[in-house]
């Protein structure tokens, strides 16, 4: 609970219609994607510029009260719950795209900005925004900053950190400072490369500057159809080895294109063991070519059917049924829990038979689609939390397939965060001197640790579910 | 020898890895002979010798092949010379991956050459790069024009090992290509000048060889022609790998004798060399075969309508040439007196950074020459005076802190990359600090408490 007497400065700062504190509408506030992690906060707020955040952070500042930043709250590891029961700073009214300029190849937005509004408002010019996480058309940039968010282009792209040139920030005790700006290679050490990625514990993005790429010539999405899992990820793996970098591959199994068929009407056969979707960009010159050496490739690796978007409806349709494979689970399944380790490309196969033995020695259902080109795993454990064990089973699940990824020598997390969900894991990756060096870069930032504080670091007394409600289907998540 | 610094050294390496007295002074950093080099063959040792030097109060500078030893302030105290020649392995390269863990003493050359027999490379083509090592190209964050398709070394590292001031070694990051399990400890190291840690291993993201390398170079009587071309490609769908363009500012209108301008012999024989402009553009193409041959004539295309006077396919040996031509930039000047400055600026200045360069040189009496990754506003500046002494450093400084000062009206980066450290002593190369230096110091006063990490060298006197 936030004193009344501090709800009441909120108040008289940003006005009744911009502070949330009835119980009743701050549920909407308790959860992001990741639905199984729940905490009401004490209070929400809707700043509309930098120096209301400014001043709301002072406040929490000179109050110590703990204040976490909250966009659209399609995050996928519980990075913006208010564990501390005190300020949520949402920054959705702050959404506006404050300058374009295509000569430098870069805009400046406000972080409550929607990912996809930006590529829309470009895109006339021939222009677009890089990461597009899934959840795109939802999911703010602010939001995509902390995260470091990716999605199925990063193969080619990267992630957000390799298109943010420059940040203003609200630090934790209230003072607005530029990280970086609109050139490159500024002296110093690389402050915007340390904040994005953040999870929101290094303070709060007002301003964000990213790079704006010129959209490709011509783009060309095709479908593998394969028997097997093995057969697909082979696949991939030559295309990599022939010195192709498509600007995606993405793997679905079975149980996914059938949920997905079943939903949407992709156009995913039914029968198959795995889809691979690839997707090609860049000058129209050799594209053809480059779709011949793939279709070659495939074949080689006994693909059933190899079929290419013949427009760009067809493309869509296959990309739409890639963005809501987690919205067709919904349908055959009560719950389900995502996961987001990452492997090195070439242990593929291997992470697979893992995830499968480990689904049948716990009775659970695991689908998978995944970022194939970077090792970027979703595992998809199927559970009805109404089974009594089934849920505690599914975060078991969960633990066992992010400890075989990183046995493989790879990562807990590609682009979710670690949050609340993963943070006792960390230990499986980092040694106390790792996270002792986290904690100091950390406490240079902050260093009364009450921006989003309760995150990341591994914390004995959080049990894999901070709540005891057990949620619904989440209609509005994606991967 | 009653140094304990190099007794305890000796102890950690044997004699033979170890040089003191006399034989340190090759070493001298800014003109300051350091008490001991060490040449340590593993992690364990690198944290071994720096506990001690944490304990002894030494202050260590870290050293791959020296090449970028004179970027920074001459540090407050030279103790240690931390040399990572012997740590210069490849550890592992997984083609199927494109990934590959390095120790960070080996040269780039090395590295590429390794490789490259499995037909992939670590994309970065920082000028006269050859000798110097991962660890110092990634403390420095150096680059090359290809950074303009394949962006730094901070874009490329994906893991990160390091040993603290205290001799502590931890590790950022990890092995696969996307990860964001923690903070991003990559990007605190990467560009740290050596002052936050000592870098021992890095794994880095890697690119296939591209099957076709070209260039397409135009000559234009301006600067702002160039840009103008630059500006058409940069709004164009077309991929290029890098943008430069090479000149020699001159203050009317840039028109200098082209042979002895800034273009490059083999660069603007084309059928219309002869009025030629002395400014060069140097775009680069680069991947399989049909990719390459499907750019070549839009960029061409591009650079005609904006001005070029000259236009020529370059491939091969003459590619080869072209880029070394620019590389020229970056070698010892004959030069009695000069500095080469580093500022970074949004593309469209370009040109207007020129017309500046070439204003203080004139005023000042100076040479200049630029070499200016245009896509991304990176320009480099050297500035040379047949003048020697204090009157030529006079002379460089004063035309230097004239770009400073435009820098800072501009919202522009600056810093001076190289210069004699006669002349380094008597000027900051560094731009003023920031709001952000707060942070920064705090990061230094978190990482390095008894500040013996480089100390007194990067930016604000970290």
């Amino acid at each position: 609970m936030v004193e009344a007497r501090i709800v009441r400065e909120l108040t008289a700062l940003l006005g009744p219609e911009r502070v949330v504190g009835d119980p009743h509408d701050l549920i909407v506030y308790e959860c992001d994607g990741l639905t199984l992690e729940r905490a009401t906060p004490g209070v929400v707020v809707l700043p509309e510029t930098a120096e209301e955040v400014a001043r709301i952070v002072k406040i929490a500042h000179r109050e110590q009260l703990p204040f976490v930043a909250r966009g659209a709250g399609t995050g996928l590891s519980g990075g913006c719950l208010d564990l501390g029961g005190g300020i949520i700073i949402s920054m959705a009214r702050m959404d506006r795209i404050l300058e374009v300029d295509f000569d430098s190849r870069l805009a400046m937005v406000e972080p409550g900005l929607v990912n996809l509004w930006l590529t829309n408002a470009v895109s006339k010019h021939g222009f677009l925004y890089a990461p597009d996480p899934s959840s795109q058309s939802a999911c703010t940039i602010g939001g995509n900053v902390a995260e470091n968010s990716g999605g199925p282009h990063t193969l080619k792209y990267g992630t957000t950190t390799n298109h943010v040139l420059g940040l203003e920030v609200v630090l934790p005790d209230g003072e607005i400072v530029w990280l970086g700006g609109r050139v490159q290679d500024r002296p110093g050490y690389d402050l915007t490369g340390v904040f994005v990625g953040s999870e929101g514990t290094f303070g709060i993005a007002t301003k964000v500057v990213v790079r704006l790429l010129p959209a490709p010539e011509a783009v060309l999405t095709m479908l593998g159809v394969f028997e097997t899992m093995d057969d697909a990820g082979n696949t991939v793996s030559q295309i990599i080895r022939e010195g192709i970098v498509p600007a995606a591959l993405e793997i679905m199994d079975q149980l996914t294109t059938q949920a997905v068929e079943d939903y949407i009407h992709a156009g995913y056969p039914r029968d198959a063991g795995a889809v691979l979707l690839v997707e090609l960009d860049g000058p129209r010159a050799g594209m053809a070519l480059q779709a011949d050496r793939i279709t070659r490739i495939c074949r080689e690796n006994h693909a059933r059917e190899v079929r290419i978007a013949k427009d760009d409806e067809e493309r869509q349709k296959l990309w739409k049924g890639r963005k809501s494979a987690f919205g067709a689970y919904g349908r055959i399944t009560p719950n389900f829990y995502v996961m987001d380790g990452v492997v090195p490309r070439t242990r593929l196969p291997e992470i697979l038979r893992q995830i499968e033995e480990i689904g049948a020695r716990h009775g659970l259902r695991i689908a998978n689609v995944f970022h194939a080109g970077d090792g970027n795993l979703h595992p998809m454990v199927l559970y009805d939390g109404r089974i009594p064990e089934q849920t505690s089973r599914a975060l078991q699940c969960g633990e066992e397939i992010l400890r075989a990824c990183v046995d493989l020598g790879g990562a807990l997390t590609g682009e979710h965060g670690i949050g609340v969900e993963k943070q006792n894991f960390m230990p499986m990756m980092f040694s106390p001197a790792d996270l002792a060096a986290m904690e100091r870069l950390k406490q240079v930032f902050s260093p009364d640790n009450l921006c989003n504080p309760g995150k990341i670091f591994p914390n004995p007394s959080h049990h894999g579910e901070t709540t005891q409600r057990m949620p619904g289907i989440p209609g509005g998540a994606w991967i | 020898m009653d140094d304990r610094l190099v007794q305890e050294a000796e102890q950690i390496l044997g004699a033979a890895h170890l040089l003191a007295g006399a034989d340190a002074a090759p070493y001298a950093v800014d003109g300051m002979v350091p008490r001991a080099v060490a040449f340590p063959e593993s992690v364990e040792e690198v944290a071994a010798l720096l506990g001690v030097a944490h304990r002894l109060g030494a202050a260590v500078i870290p050293w791959g092949a020296g090449t970028r030893q004179d970027l920074g302030r001459p540090p407050k105290r030279a103790d240690l010379i931390l040399g990572l020649r012997r740590l210069n392995r490849v550890l592992e390269h997984e083609p199927g991956d494109l990934t590959a863990s390095v120790q960070a003493g080996i040269a780039l050359g090395a590295l590429q050459e390794a490789l490259g027999a499995r037909g992939q490379w670590l994309a970065l083509d920082p000028p006269r790069g050859h000798q110097a090592t991962l660890g110092g190209l990634a403390a420095t964050n150096v680059a090359g024009p290809r950074r303009f398709r394949y962006g730094t070394l901070r874009d490329m590292v994906i893991g990160i090992r390091v040993v603290g001031a205290d001799g502590t070694v931890t590790k950022g990051g990890g092995k696969v290509v996307k990860n964001v399990t923690g903070y991003d400890m990559n990007k605190l190291y990467v560009g740290s000048l050596g002052t936050l840690a000592v870098i021992v291993e890095l794994n880095v993201r890697l690119h296939p060889v591209p099957a076709v390398r070209a260039a397409v170079a135009g000559t234009f009587r301006s600067p702002d022609e160039a840009w103008g071309a630059t500006r058409a490609i940069l709004h164009s769908p077309l991929q290029p790998v890098s943008l430069v363009l090479m000149g020699e500012p001159t203050e009317h209108g840039g028109v200098r004798g082209s042979a002895a301008g800034g273009a490059p012999a083999g660069i603007g024989s084309g059928p219309v060399a002869e009025d030629a402009g002395p400014w060069v553009l140097l775009v680069g193409i680069e991947g399989f075969p049909e990719v390459v041959a499907g750019q070549r004539q839009p960029l061409h295309d591009l650079c005609l309508r904006a001005g070029a006077r000259s236009l020529t396919a370059l491939e091969g040996e003459e590619l080869v040439a072209a880029e070394s031509a620019m590389g020229t930039l970056w070698d010892l000047p004959s030069a009695p007196c000069w500095a080469r400055c580093r500022l970074s600026t949004v593309p469209a200045r370009v040109p207007k950074l020129c017309e500046v360069a070439a204003g203080l040189g004139a005023e000042h009496g100076l040479r200049a020459r630029v070499a200016s990754f245009i896509g991304n506003g990176i320009t480099h500046v050297l500035l040379m005076t047949d003048a020697g002494g204090t009157v030529g450093e006079d002379r460089v400084i004063a035309a230097a802190e004239g770009l400073k000062a435009w820098a800072a009206g501009e919202q522009a980066a600056y810093v001076m990359e190289a210069a004699p450290v006669a002349l380094r002593r008597r000027v900051d190369p560094w731009e003023a600090p920031r709001g952000d230096f707060r942070l920064m110091a705090g990061l230094k006063a978190a990482f390095d408490p008894e500040g013996i990490l480089n100390p007194g060298r990067f930016i604000g006197g970290l």
